[in-house]
């Protein structure tokens, strides 16, 4: 993965538990360097290692962790440098949802190696969508669980979101959500 | 394809879209279009709607044909949106379609509150790649802003380091010159004196600045150890008095060199014996002590010791908060200093030290104390005299263990009979060694490389092998190797100045009986010396009580046959065979590492368990090591350790002899 992620991971643990910790978690990781390059793509593995090392040190299940990881790159980390194409996507969670496949393909042209996931959003009713998320990573749907409860804090709305399934495909993950919007809508934060 | 059907076609690929006929009248905006620009009427004027910024109009006129291949960039006279796009000509006369989308750039600058969306973009259009691209390139400009922010610290650092590394080179090199010039200078009028008095007065000044030369080595050694942070805590017992008598004795002579009294007061109320660092509390007192003494110059160097009852820091059970404090009536620090004074080579003229020490001594009591997170206070007024102090917790001991053994080199042979080999590939260390073993009576055999070691000892029986282990081509490890595949095979104590428990333990692994720390100490050696090689001609031997003990007691043998049966017996003496080489060869490795603690407690145990396998004779040696260790005393304790191996695989050998014959019968 980019080390756009890594510097994302680093911003949470750094912001919710201090620069210390972090250090640990490079120490237990032997990574000598703090630095990654945003563009640069790193291996997976050091990805989710990173990830599993920082759930260990902040003593949070790795689930768990990457929840509030998702929660944090939509609410934080993602609008500090992309706000502008984030307000793009659109101007209500299931407009935002709808988009994000089409964000991920303008993100393609930037970042060459970028493999990302795919979502396809099905209207159950005006207030009600089903969201699929198809990714030929394993282990991320909570971090897409994250987003979403990330996206009523940006679009300043009460949904509620439901993991219906989750399961493990040929090649990575396949997990569906339902999520509802709940009582009058106030439009983006 | 109709007009209608091109128009609709674009409007397909272009969220942003419009007719423009010949005289530049406006019509058919789309919806999208519509919605962010409300006053886009069909029948208006391009020119009125829209100020045209691209392309640049001559007169203020269009001619819309002949910009078909033309940027237009065009911004609507109300603000409400700008537009990047071209204009394409419909066929059969029907004009021109104008398709874009919204300009990006300009929108986010001047009407960033306007929400566009991402399918107001065709997808071909580049705008947002740019967008994405350029924000990304920022947080890359800023990934290596700190990658060069990191790059410059960590090349800071390694100058900073770099240059203390040549400041410690340069104060090292004049610390050293100063005693070894003392050295070379009385050795050579040493030759040329006659006078018996001043030749000894000579040799004095030789080995006083000898010394002081192993003291500023100590000195960077302990330095860099720190800097490199491999300097470790230790914990051992010690007594408080031991500690600050010690302190003292290395302190005496300098005190008393410049009048000035050097008074130990240790409160009655401080636990006598405690757990801590010893060695690293000695070292800082003695910097501390030594310091002081270099200050002052009339009066008197105070060390005082006493119960911390104004420190508040947390205690574990059992440990006591132990005050130290080292005051003088010294010339005293100014104010100014006083921050300075535990820097590196910091001297009181500001310059590199030069004329009272290597300027660390006082930075390493300060890491040192840190180690045992104990912060060196200083108080100072000038003229009147200063004061160091530091507290740490200490594990209060209510019954010392025993770790420093009393040694008295009078009671050993002051001669010694034997021949012994010595390989080292340095020249001066070989001629020293051998003249100081030949002052013994030994018959010695000198050899620079471990090839000739190997040769010698094929060819000529040795009493003892005294090995360097750090040699060009076969080192003394591989060398001692070789020696010890051949038969008869006489004890090898190694020559080093690497003494870390682990490289003890490797020399111990391959065949290495003993070591002897370099430089060598007199005590050392004749302690090693002692304890595998017999008395001189002459000379009272180790004066041990002879064993009257049999090497085995039958009948504690046989009464445990009976009791157990013999299946059970031949298992228990495989057990009780193997349990007693591993603890002999514990008790062997403690008293190499001089771990009296560990050598006692061993020596205590095979006493025990020897005794009930009928090995009496070993069982009272064992006593006797252990009883010696804790009377402190070191010459028993050699003699009894002297021939312990033999003596333990005699025993071993006939409780082996004794079951086969028993089974036999």
């Amino acid at each position: 993965m980019y080390g756009l992620i890594h510097n994302a991971l680093r911003s949470m643990v750094v912001q919710e538990h201090g620069e210390p910790l972090w250090q640990l978690i490079l120490e237990s990781m032997e990574i000598e360097a703090d630095v990654f390059l945003s563009m640069r793509q790193y291996d997976d593995s050091t990805t989710l290692s990173l990830i599993a090392a920082s759930a260990q040190a902040t003593n949070m299940e790795v689930d768990a962790f990457l929840g509030s990881f998702g929660y944090y790159w939509l609410t934080v980390f993602a609008p500090k440098d992309y706000g502008p194409l984030l307000n793009l996507t659109g101007d209500d969670p299931f407009e935002f949802l709808r988009n994000l496949n089409s964000l991920h393909e303008r993100i393609s042209t930037s970042f060459l190696e970028f493999r990302p996931p795919v979502f396809s959003v099905k209207y159950i009713s005006d207030e009600c969508i089903e969201l699929q998320y198809n990714s030929t990573r394993k282990g991320l749907t909570s971090f897409v669980e994250g987003i979403l409860r990330g996206l009523p804090i940006m679009f300043n709305v009460t949904m509620v979101v439901e993991l219906m399934e989750r399961s493990a495909v040929q090649q990575g993950e396949q997990s569906l959500f339902r999520i509802m919007k709940v009582g009058a809508q106030r439009g983006r934060s | 394809m109709t007009a209608n059907n091109v128009a609709h076609l674009l409007d397909g690929l272009f969220a942003t879209c419009f007719t423009i006929d010949a005289n530049l009248q406006v019509s058919n905006p789309t919806s999208t279009l519509k919605s962010y620009c409300p006053g886009i009427e069909p029948g208006k004027s391009l020119l009125d709607l829209f100020e045209v910024q691209r392309p640049v109009l001559v007169h203020g006129k269009m001619i819309l044909k002949e910009h078909l291949n033309s940027l237009f960039l065009l911004v609507a006279q109300d603000h409400s949106i700008a537009l990047r796009g071209q204009v394409v000509q419909l066929e059969g006369d029907k004009g021109y379609r104008f398709v874009g989308a919204p300009w990006l750039a300009w929108m986010s600058e001047y009407r960033p509150q306007v929400a566009l969306k991402i399918n107001d973009f065709p997808i071909f259009d580049s705008q947002l790649d740019q967008r994405f691209h350029v924000a990304t390139q920022e947080l890359m400009v800023k990934d290596l802003q700190k990658l060069t922010g990191e790059l410059m610290q960590a090349r800071d650092a390694a100058d900073d380091a770099n240059r203390m590394q040549t400041d410690l080179f340069a104060v090292m090199s004049h610390e050293m010159r100063t005693p070894l010039h003392g050295v070379i200078s009385a050795l050579s009028l040493v030759g040329n004196s006659d006078n018996e008095g001043e030749r000894e007065q000579l040799v004095d000044v030789a080995q006083k600045s000898a010394l002081g030369l192993l003291n500023v080595i100590n000195y960077a050694l302990d330095y860099s150890k720190i800097e490199a942070g491999r300097m470790k805590l230790d914990s051992v017992e010690f007594g408080i008095m031991e500690l600050t008598r010690s302190v003292a004795d290395i302190n005496i002579g300098k005190a008393q060199e410049k009048g000035i009294e050097l008074i130990m007061n240790v409160s009655a109320d401080v636990p006598r014996y405690l757990n801590g660092d010893q060695d690293k509390l000695r070292q800082m007192l003695v910097n501390l002590t030594s310091n002081a003494l270099k200050f002052t110059d009339s009066g008197r160097v105070v060390v005082s010791v006493g119960i911390d009852e104004f420190m508040n820091l947390e205690l574990n059970a059992g440990q006591a908060l132990i005050r130290f404090s080292v005051s003088d009536t010294g010339c005293g620090i100014p104010d100014k200093d006083l921050q300075n004074i535990f820097e590196p080579f910091w001297s009181k003229n500001g310059a590199a030290n030069t004329d009272v020490g290597t300027g660390l001594g006082l930075k390493i009591s300060k890491q040192l104390g840190k180690l045992m997170n104990a912060d060196i206070m200083v108080t100072s007024q000038l003229g009147v005299g200063s004061a160091f102090s530091f507290t740490v917790a200490l594990e209060i001991i209510s019954r010392p263990s025993v770790k420093t053994l009393q040694f008295d080199s009078k009671a050993l042979p002051n001669t010694l009979s034997g021949r012994v080999m010595i390989v080292d590939d340095n020249k001066t260390n070989l001629m020293l060694t051998e003249m100081i073993l030949k002052k013994f009576g030994l018959e010695v055999k000198a050899v620079s490389s471990g090839q000739e070691a190997i040769d010698l000892a094929s060819s000529i029986p040795f009493e003892l092998i005294l090995m360097d282990i750090t040699m060009p081509g076969m080192d003394g490890i591989e060398a001692a190797r070789q020696i010890n595949q051949q038969m008869l095979t006489p004890p090898i104590v190694a020559l080093t100045a690497h003494v870390q428990p682990e490289m003890i333990d490797d020399y111990l692994a391959n065949g290495f009986k003993g070591y002897l720390r370099k430089p060598i100490e007199q005590l050392e050696l004749i302690r090693e010396l002692n304890l595998w090689l017999p008395a001189g001609k002459n000379t009272k031997p180790l004066s041990i009580e002879p064993s009257k003990l049999p090497v085995i007691n039958h009948k504690t043998l046989e009464r445990l046959n009976v009791q157990i049966g013999e299946i059970n017996f031949v298992r228990v003496r495989r057990l009780y065979l193997d349990e007693t080489k591993r603890r002999l060869s514990n008790l062997l490795a403690a008293w190499v590492r001089r771990d009296h603690d560990s050598l006692a407690l061993e020596a205590h145990t095979l006493a025990s368990s020897v005794s009930s396998f009928g090995c009496d004779d070993l069982a009272w040696r064992m006593n006797k090591i252990d009883k010696a260790i804790r009377a402190m005393d070191m010459s028993d304790v050699i003699s009894y350790m002297k021939d312990i191996e033999k003596h333990a695989k005699e025993s071993l050998n006939e409780v082996e002899a004794y079951v086969f014959k028993s089974s036999a019968s």
